[in-house]
């Protein structure tokens, strides 16, 4: 049988020929009619582009260099714009991977499906054949949702909306480029399980393009590794990810979080005590709703919910940087001093001045505290950039010339400077590739061990909080629903809420 | 949204009022004397005739008193009488408006349309040489001196091919000439901004699921990237309107018609102190006016906006 799709040494370069790496090295991957086949890789290893060389949506500083791509059994690399706009929708579709900005902020819904329709041979869709494009995508009321502006709907919504779009015209194939990392884990099971039932009930093949081994391993038939440009590894995901042979897929599995094992940490000594902790900001919005934990000494603690539940509320409060309505933060039974407790924020592409070198950013907190000459400063910043495993010669540089772990780093770093008994971590490493989590994760324990601070360590993302945190709180609607030791709450959740993040979380078995 | 209006609306009145206060306050209250400025230091200084003019023009009445009646007065389109010709400054400037009115129209109606093909062109081409060379014009139209490009025009258009008259008071074939040459730096301020835009724009996600579904690439630049984009660039239109002003100022020196850009040049030459203060006044009061004008519109074309003003 000729398979719908094959890939036999695609290579994508961009810029000016003779220059670099190609970003797609000679990439070989099949896709059979009917299949879901998952690529995954890290951010630069040529997935994403692979996808939108497949789509035909490469930019124009990209070009495909070489190789032979056959769809339907026709070769389309190469293929003008025109014959491709032939294709696009009607026979391959795409959908991209932040929901947030792949809709047009300026269209209703009505008028964006609409032109899916139209572009796709339904000249003058009627209501009911928009109603039932977005019924067959799970959205329950469609009449509404054909109203509503993008920014009017939840990231959900939004990517059901795109994944609808994309299925209008009934397509062969569906690309889907990381069509979930910007969801909360319990969203973007929904959004799964629903691809993979209209596959399923059209008939449909699907390239799922992801960075989480768990997804992959979920959804898909077939896993294709990829690492800078090349596929390392293809076959069924259970042979994939179950015996892997390329070394890079072993790396990958060994980096994805683990649970913490051994014992559950004795109640320890209380540190930061959070009380009755309610915030309400202006307009009414309440962000917070009686929250109350302890942090102990060295210890950590994670919290875990989605997005709008309220844990960075919580860690903006804690830390400082906003007022509590009402209720009481404590360290040491009084109120929290100045520099005693540090935060790491997300993104370490944004948190870093892009102006500053590396050893201003570091030095920053002592400098603003006022913490020692200058010359001890400078040898505070090198044995600092020394404990999170950064050359000394780091400090010179700006952040744009490091990698995102790099960056991560530097950013503990800062936390660190003025030896601070808390720090707080607000999702860090949900910015970073697997294997960076991985170092990173570990980086942290070993600080920890070393310095003995705590850490609040705010994630949505169970999995992480699991394999880093001793204590669990689990948030919803700004409201703590569960707490506990994290093996204990795990092994045998109480919430109904809890239960529902465990079961989304991906690499639990196969979905559906 | 009324109380988003009423805000605005207050913010430009307190804009225009400062404009006045400011101008006040630097031809009236500096040290130096307007009546010696407006005689100059090169006619002898004679102090009798110094204290007829200052009585005469009210200048020896306290500050205050002058600032509160001139304020009335321009509320009611009384701008004083001009230092130079002694007719009314508003009559005066009521009379030359129409004519760099039709002018800076006519500049307009070319430049807009002109700017959004550069950059509609520019962001629609996959040919790498002509997006460079359309994304260069903008700045080589910016760099060409607007008296030179008018001198060009004259010599070619009127003297050398006489396709238009080089002098026209009035009668659309007169405007053509000095239309084109203030609409070209005019376009490429349009260009500019919208070109910047579209191409950030057309890298976002939204243009890829346009293009995804089957839309061509002019589909997905006009229907989408370019709603998307044209805010900063009306933004932009509104302000252009202020700088049309100054424009006009070489433009209609060079082309010899009498607008307000010659009543400038005039008033500054002979310190004309009031006639400055009501141009500057009525230029502020109309650049605000669009200024909010186009604030006012961008609710109507993003719908996030539309809730936040509500």
């Amino acid at each position: 049988m000729t398979p719908l799709l094959a890939v036999r040494g695609l290579t994508v370069r961009y810029g000016p020929p003779g220059r670099g790496r190609p970003a797609v090295d000679g990439a070989d991957l099949t896709i059979d009619a009917g299949e879901i086949v998952a690529v995954v890789g890290e951010s630069g290893s040529g997935k994403s582009t692979l996808a939108h060389a497949l789509a035909g949506l490469l930019p124009a500083t990209a070009r495909v260099t070489g190789g032979v791509v056959t769809f339907g059994g026709e070769r389309v690399d190469g293929l003008r714009e025109r014959a491709w706009r032939r294709l696009r929708g009607r026979r391959i579709a795409f959908v991209p991977q932040d929901p947030g900005t792949a809709l047009n902020p300026l269209m209703t819904v009505r008028a964006q499906l609409a032109e899916a329709l139209r572009l796709t041979g339904t000249p003058r869709p009627g209501e009911d054949a928009l109603e039932e494009a977005l019924g067959r995508v799970g959205i329950p009321d469609p009449a509404a949702v054909l109203c509503r502006y993008p920014h009017q709907l939840s990231g959900g919504f939004r990517q059901r909306v795109l994944l609808g779009m994309a299925l209008a015209g009934r397509p062969a194939l569906l690309i889907a480029d990381e069509p979930t990392s910007a969801l909360d884990t319990t969203v973007q099971k929904t959004v799964l399980d629903l691809v993979q039932k209209v596959a399923a009930r059209d008939g449909t093949s699907v390239l799922l393009i992801t960075h989480d081994l768990g997804v992959a391993a979920d959804r898909a038939d077939r896993v294709a590794v990829m690492t800078e440009g090349r596929v390392v590894e293809e076959g069924p995901a259970e042979q994939v990810l179950g015996s892997p042979q390329a070394a890079y897929t072993r790396l990958l599995l060994r980096s994805a979080p683990q649970p913490l094992t051994g014992p559950a940490p004795a109640p320890g000594e209380p540190l930061l005590v959070v009380r009755d902790l309610r915030k309400v900001y202006p307009g009414g919005t309440v962000a917070v709703e009686s929250a109350s934990f302890t942090l102990d000494r060295s210890g950590t603690l994670g919290l875990v919910g989605a997005s709008g539940s309220g844990k960075s509320t919580i860690a903006r409060v804690v830390t400082g940087l906003v007022e509590p309505t009402s209720g009481s933060v404590l360290l040491d039974g009084a109120p929290v001093r100045a520099g005693r407790v540090q935060f790491v924020a997300q993104n370490p592409y944004a948190s870093l001045d892009p102006l500053m070198s590396v050893g201003r950013i570091v030095a920053e907190p002592l400098r603003a505290l006022r913490a020692g000459t200058r010359a001890e400063r400078r040898e505070r910043v090198r044995r600092l950039l020394e404990d999170v495993g950064l050359p000394p010669e780091v400090a010179r540089r700006r952040p744009s010339a490091l990698s995102g772990g790099q960056r991560q780093r530097v950013a503990i770093a800062r936390a660190l400077a003025p030896s601070p008994d808390v720090i707080v971590l607000d999702e860090p490493v949900s910015a970073l590739d697997t294997v960076t989590q991985a170092q990173i994760l570990a980086l942290l324990r070993r600080l920890q061990d070393k310095h003995g601070m705590a850490y609040l360590l705010i994630s949505h993302d169970l999995a992480v909080v699991a394999a880093a945190a001793g204590r669990l709180a689990v948030m919803r609607d700004g409201r703590i629903v569960e707490s506990g030791p994290t093996a204990g709450v795990l092994a045998a959740p109480e919430a109904p809420f809890t239960r529902e993040l465990l079961a989304a979380i991906p690499g639990g078995g196969r979905g559906g | 949204m009324t109380r988003f209006v009423a805000r605005r609306l207050t913010q430009a009145a307190a804009v225009v009022l400062a404009a006045y206060t400011l101008t006040f306050a630097a031809f009236y209250l500096l040290p130096a004397d307007p009546v010696r400025i407006m005689i100059g230091p090169e006619n002898g200084v004679d102090e009798a005739r110094v204290a007829a003019l200052r009585a005469e023009y009210g200048l020896d009445r306290p500050a205050i008193e002058r600032y509160l009646d001139g304020l009335l007065g321009a509320l009611h389109g009384d701008f004083g009488t001009s230092f130079q010709t002694g007719r009314g400054v508003g009559s005066t400037i009521a009379e030359a408006a129409p004519r760099t009115l039709a002018l800076a129209g006519g500049a307009l109606l070319l430049a807009i349309p002109l700017g959004f093909l550069i950059a509609w062109w520019a962001a629609h081409t996959r040919r790498v040489w002509l997006r460079r060379l359309l994304g260069a014009l903008p700045g080589l139209s910016l760099s060409v001196p607007t008296f030179w490009l008018g001198l060009v025009l004259l010599q070619t258009f009127s003297f050398g091919l006489p396709l238009f008259p080089a002098r026209a008071e009035d009668g659309p074939a007169g405007l053509v000439l000095p239309a084109v040459t203030l609409a070209v730096p005019s376009s490429a301020f349009v260009a500019q901004v919208l070109l910047e835009r579209l191409t950030v724009e057309m890298r976002q996600p939204y243009v890829d699921t346009a293009r995804a579904k089957g839309a061509s690439r002019a589909r997905a630049v006009t229907a989408h990237a370019l709603r998307n984009a044209a805010m900063p660039a009306l933004t932009m239109t509104a302000l252009l309107v202020g700088w049309l002003v100054s424009g006009s100022v070489v433009v209609e020196t060079v082309f010899a018609r009498n607008g307000l850009g010659r009543l400038v040049e005039s008033a500054v030459t002979t310190r004309d102190l009031p006639m400055l203060q009501a141009l500057v006044v009525v230029t502020t009061a109309v650049v605000t006016l669009l200024t909010l004008a186009v604030d006012l519109a961008h609710p109507l074309v993003d719908p996030r906006l539309r809730e936040r003003a509500a």
